[in-house]
């Protein structure tokens, strides 16, 4: 099923997500990359109805289509996976099936559907019990199910978004296999993804979106090299780094999960100066955030950073900011001056809102915080719950834990936050932080960790490494 | 004379509204929506059913009346939920009392009124068979309706379009959109016919388990429905044994009245501490360790709760 | 509280008002009647003004308590439970051999707080270690605290040769609290509940327990990262919740009553959920709409000898009042009522 887009574009205010995106797919499994902000979810949520673009148009079997509505969209066999499944946890596959699907008020006997449905996962070779509650499938098969019933209602074109995320290997197995399957039967797949080594695996065809604009276009077989230009490459100047200090005191990082399949020249337990900046560099859905995490959590067995007597970190002194920062990190009701008010309030019990005022104002000052001190947080920009975050950290020395802290950011925020966070670098322990951007665990980091999927695949000082080498390890390329 | 015979016919009338309530209760939850007016839906139902059927000298208008009202309070409640998007917890809360004041105020010219009651209606042939016969077919028409809304409740959520979107809402709403359901509507409509079981269960009360009208008429069993929905696990079945075993409960402790003098004002409220005792119990350990619990117990109790049970419904819907 | 909420809320109170009117005026009632007689029944003498701040001192306590847990975002059905075991807390001073001596009044205020603080603390340890509602195991609770009152009352606490649920034989009177004058104005109530609400303004809003405290309230998973436990802080929400009702309780019992009844909450728990329904962690409208409440409580009886309406109408005022302004909160017509009023008077 032939699927093209023509000069797609839609702002959001003064946001361009999308800007004049063309894309030609004349079938099998197409690849949509793209770094986070790129555009992919705005451009995703066009073609499936759910937002109307402000210019473009899309042609499905060289016919026009209209747009803007998720019925429309399915009518005209369009189809989507989200990254949690749209299921109901207790109702069984095969009601999960029949949900708004039925004609006859009375569910006379299925005897029917359930044939036919059971006949569709055979043809994947999938088992299955269908009156089985969807809630004690895993999310893997979850997904699994969802995509079979798209295809029992007659799907053309399936969207794939980040689907694999919360898959095992098994099934993701499965799941590719599936996939093949149906570029068979003339069904086209589009595959939103960070994972370069899935892409490599199955995909057809790709396009590398970067600021809302096509950067490139591929088809089989791919050269991993010209990609990774085009996702990485920043023409940014930076501005200066590191003053390396030397500090006598050390500590050590240990992680328990290391898979090593190239040969070590770092030692897990070996001695690290203070104020050294660790980088964990991973793409989008690894576990870079999560050993950011570990750490914080000092769940012993797994990570932690211990002094040379063999002391381990107070927890106090772990500065801690999450990815998802109103869900996990901020108090939505709570105004700016208030959060400022609990991070002071580990010093005493008695709150001054004087002081907290003056102390506040200054670091929204330092930070650049675009808000007022008054405003509730669930008021401010991504970027600006970002700053926030940030200024909340304690200015005691201790373990910064930034989980992506320059996520949303403008290059020139970027470069503010990282001034102040390496400012920290001469009073802190250490600083350890994941990010996506390559560049910028390039730039900021002394050690280097790399992670691809679950796997953490190498840790090594920066001067051992070079940036091809570090964008292979976060792609699961090895050769 | 006091044989297990008589015990079961009386568990099984005493049990009659608490069943209608706590099925309703069902239906209403499976949508998401949790009627905490329950108590004073049931009691205000109770007091409207009397009245209409003492002025009338029809009890069964006085049963329609009090369907009537309890749709409306629960159509009141759903409105603001769905359309005001207000926590159905705070209102439903703020309606029990509402509601119990009212009863109290408008009923006072009708405490103590004998008014029309609902007879036994035997089935005939069918209730001439020894013991079987006589506990189950010699009841009254609010009984048998009672009894024949269990399995029709279970179709009802199981068996038709509706009741599978009823449950698709209840667990995703977002979902239950994308697949083309009208999710206000259905919320709406589970909310209405779970108000208006529970609007019967009130005239149950005082047309044939409690005859009459008095202050305070039924109280705590607005409540202790709500208790029972959670111990059925959200299941038609599970959740009128519950209320059966409710009544047994009150039974015995109508019997052991006679026993003991100093404990006699106790008793009869001691079913309902012990109802929420139980679940508590069940709960507790369910959440604990999940593998060190007996799998009968698992399989008595192992609820399944509506996933959007007691939220607001999603911004985008 | 800035000005434009004080605005916002003063009209809002005002609606409302009107909305119970237009209820009255469909019951067949006049308002300006009731409203006459509520405020002769509550203010008309001074012994009424000492009747309704004996009604709104465990209003106000009660309320407060909530405030508490409303703040770590728990619904304390519990409350009326933990009423009523501060009372009888409070009783079992006031008929031990305490029960004659001078101090006895600050025996009970102890054993009340201690009893009701403990009875919120069970809630909180269920709902923690046991992911249990806080509303079943605060239904729960409060049906078993009702029993034993009434178990106590009835049984060994009866009165001598009467066993009836009109309640136990009367306090000594150095168990009755302290008052002054020949009225018996409650001063030591009173001392009590301004040092409460003091004290809870300043624990709320200066200090970061009372932050913490809200924050847990908000997000329950945020809290770690600024260093303390969600857990925790509800936990004391519920002691301090249960505490401050026990005190209400002790206030009932040795303040109004003078013994203990079965119906010593007298329904107060659940008033003041209503009550913080609209206050929210607003302790000065708390103080205010807590006094309209008891005025409409005390002055309600007037309501049964002048106009021939029954005491429950109070309960209907005071739920619809709650009603009314609870949607009008949602709608927002405040605000708009606002724009005309200054469009009229900036012309």
């Amino acid at each position: 099923m032939k699927i093209e887009l023509k000069n797609i574009s839609k702002s959001f205010g003064s946001l361009k997500a999308n800007k004049e995106i063309s894309i030609s797919i004349s079938g099998g499994i197409h690849a949509l990359l793209g770094e986070n902000g790129a555009g992919k979810s705005t451009l995703v949520k066009i073609i499936s109805g759910q937002l109307n673009p402000d210019k473009g148009s899309i042609l499905i079997s060289d016919k026009k289509i209209s747009l803007g509505s998720p019925k429309i969209a399915i009518n005209n066999g369009i189809g989507m996976l989200n990254q949690n499944p749209l299921d109901f946890a207790n109702l069984s596959v095969l009601e999960s099936f029949l949900v708004g699907n039925t004609q006859n008020s009375f569910m006379s006997n299925n005897h029917k559907t359930k044939e036919e449905i059971l006949h569709l996962f055979d043809n994947y070779n999938i088992e299955i019990d269908l009156n089985e509650k969807i809630s004690s499938f895993s999310i893997g098969q979850r997904q699994q199910i969802e995509l079979l019933r798209l295809l029992y209602n007659g799907v053309k074109i399936i969207i794939l978004d980040e689907p694999t995320s919360a898959f095992s290997l098994e099934q993701k197995k499965m799941i590719f296999d599936t996939l093949k399957k149906l570029t068979k039967e003339d069904i086209t797949i589009i595959f939103v993804s960070h994972k370069l080594d899935e892409v490599f695996e199955i995909c057809d065809s790709g396009t590398v979106l970067k600021s809302g604009r096509v950067v490139y276009s591929m088809h089989k077989p791919f050269d991993s090299d010209s990609i990774f230009a085009k996702m990485f490459d920043d023409t940014r100047t930076k501005n200066k780094i590191t003053n390396k200090e030397k500090r006598s005191d050390k500590f050590k990082l240990f992680i328990d999960e290391l898979d090593k399949t190239k040969q070590e020249t770092f030692s897990n337990e070996s001695l690290i100066d203070f104020g050294t900046v660790v980088g964990i560099a991973g793409l989008q859905g690894s576990m870079n955030d999560k050993l950011v995490n570990n750490f914080f959590s000092r769940d012993f067995s797994k990570t932690g950073i211990f002094f040379d007597n063999g002391d381990y970190i107070d927890k106090e002194k772990l500065y801690y900011m999450p990815a998802d920062r109103l869900e996990r990190g901020l108090f939505e009701d709570l105004t700016l001056k208030e959060h400022f008010a609990l991070s002071y309030s580990n010093r005493s019990k008695y709150l001054n809102w004087n002081d907290i005022e003056i102390y506040g104002e200054k670091k929204i000052q330092e930070y650049d915080i675009k808000a007022t001190i008054t405003q509730k947080v669930d008021q401010l920009s991504g970027g600006n719950q970002q700053r926030l975050m940030l200024s909340l950290l304690p200015e005691s020395p201790g373990v910064l834990l930034l989980e992506q802290p320059t996520r949303g950011l403008d290059f020139n925020s970027a470069n503010k936050m990282w001034d102040i966070i390496l400012h920290r670098k001469k009073n802190d322990i250490a600083i350890i932080f994941s990010s996506t951007d390559l560049e910028e665990i390039w730039d900021y980091s002394d050690i280097i960790i790399s992670v691809s999927g679950n796997t953490i695949v190498n840790i090594e000082s920066k001067q051992n490494l070079n940036k091809e080498n570090l964008a292979r390890y976060v792609s699961g390329i090895l050769d | 004379m006091i044989t297990i015979e008589n015990s079961l016919i009386t568990v099984i009338a005493l049990s009659t509204p608490l069943i209608i309530a706590v099925l309703g209760e069902t239906i209403s939850e499976k949508s998401g929506v949790i009627n905490l007016s329950a108590e004073g839906t049931i009691m205000i139902c109770a007091l409207f059913a009397f009245v209409f059927g003492y002025l009338t000298d029809i009890a069964i208008v006085g049963l329609i009346a009090g369907m009537i009202l309890g749709s409306i309070i629960a159509a009141f409640l759903s409105l603001c939920d769905i359309k005001l998007r207000m926590d159905q917890i705070a209102v439903g809360f703020v309606l029990t009392i509402l509601c119990s004041r009212l009863s109290s105020y408008l009923g006072q010219d009708y405490v103590r009124i004998s008014g029309p009651t609902l007879n036994k209606m035997p089935i005939p042939l069918l209730s001439d068979i020894p013991f079987l016969g006589n506990i189950l077919f010699n009841h009254s028409l609010i009984t048998y309706i009672s009894i024949s809304l269990i399995p029709l409740t279970w179709l009802l959520l199981n068996k038709t379009t509706f009741g599978l979107s009823l449950r698709a809402v209840g667990e995703n709403p977002n979902a239950a959109k994308s697949r083309g359901i009208d999710v206000q509507k259905i919320r709406f409509i589970g909310t209405l016919i779970g108000g208006a079981l529970l609007g019967l269960s009130g005239a149950a009360f005082s047309l044939y388990a409690k005859y009459g009208w008095s202050e305070g008429h039924t109280a705590n069993y607005g409540w202790i429905v709500l208790a029972i929905v959670i111990f059925g696990g959200w299941n038609p079945f599970r959740a009128a044994m519950g209320a059966y075993a409710f009544g047994l409960l009150q039974v015995l402790a109508i019997k052991a009245q006679s026993v003991t003098l100093a404990l006699s004002q106790v008793l009869p409220l001691l079913p309902f501490p012990l109802m929420i005792f139980i679940l508590i119990f069940i709960q507790y350990i369910n959440r604990k360790d999940s593998s060190s619990v007996p799998l009968i117990i698992k399989s008595l109790i192992g609820g399944n709760q509506p996933e959007s049970l007691g939220k607001k419904l999603p911004k985008e819907l | 509280m800035n000005f434009n909420d004080l605005k916002i809320n003063f009209i809002r109170f005002i609606l409302s008002i009107l909305i119970i009117f237009f209820l009255l005026l469909s019951f067949g009632i006049n308002p300006l009647d009731v409203t006459n007689a509520l405020f002769i029944g509550s203010f008309g003498s001074f012994e009424k003004i000492i009747r309704t701040i004996l009604v709104w001192v465990p209003i106000s306590m009660a309320s407060i308590a909530l405030i508490y847990t409303f703040s770590s975002g728990m619904w304390n059905i519990g409350i009326e439970g933990q009423i009523i075991m501060g009372a009888i807390g409070a009783t079992i001073i006031a008929r031990s051999f305490l029960g004659d001596t001078f101090i006895s009044p600050y025996i009970q205020l102890f054993m009340a707080l201690a009893f009701g603080g403990f009875w919120g603390l069970i809630c909180a340890i269920l709902k923690v270690k046991g992911g249990v509602h806080e509303i079943f195991s605060g239904l729960g609770l409060d049906f078993v605290a009702s029993g034993i009152a009434i178990y106590l009352i009835i049984g060994p606490w009866k009165r001598k040769g009467i066993a009836s649920t009109s309640g136990t034989e009367i306090f000594h009177e150095n168990s009755w609290i302290p008052t002054v004058g020949n009225l018996d104005f409650p001063i030591f109530l009173l001392i009590v509940i301004i040092l409460v609400y003091v004290f809870t303004f300043y624990l709320l809003s200066h200090t970061s327990f009372g932050l913490r405290l809200k924050a847990t309230g908000i997000n329950f998973f945020a809290t770690n990262k600024f260093n303390f436990s969600s857990e925790r802080y509800i936990i004391f929400s519920f002691i301090i919740a249960g505490a401050l009702a026990g005190i209400a309780g002790f206030s009932q019992v040795s303040g109004s009553y003078h013994k203990l009844v079965p119906t010593i909450s007298g329904g107060f728990g659940f008033l003041s959920i209503l009550l913080v329904l609209i206050c929210s962690r607003n302790i000065f409208l708390t103080f205010i709409i807590s006094f309209l409440f008891a005025a409409l409580i005390v002055g309600g009886s007037q309501l049964q000898i002048k106009l021939d309406l029954d005491h429950s109408l109070v309960g209907i005022i005071q739920a619809s009042f709650v009603l009314s302004w609870l949607i009008l909160q949602r709608v927002n017509l405040e605000k708009k009522i606002l724009n005309i009023f200054s469009k009229v008077f900036t012309k």
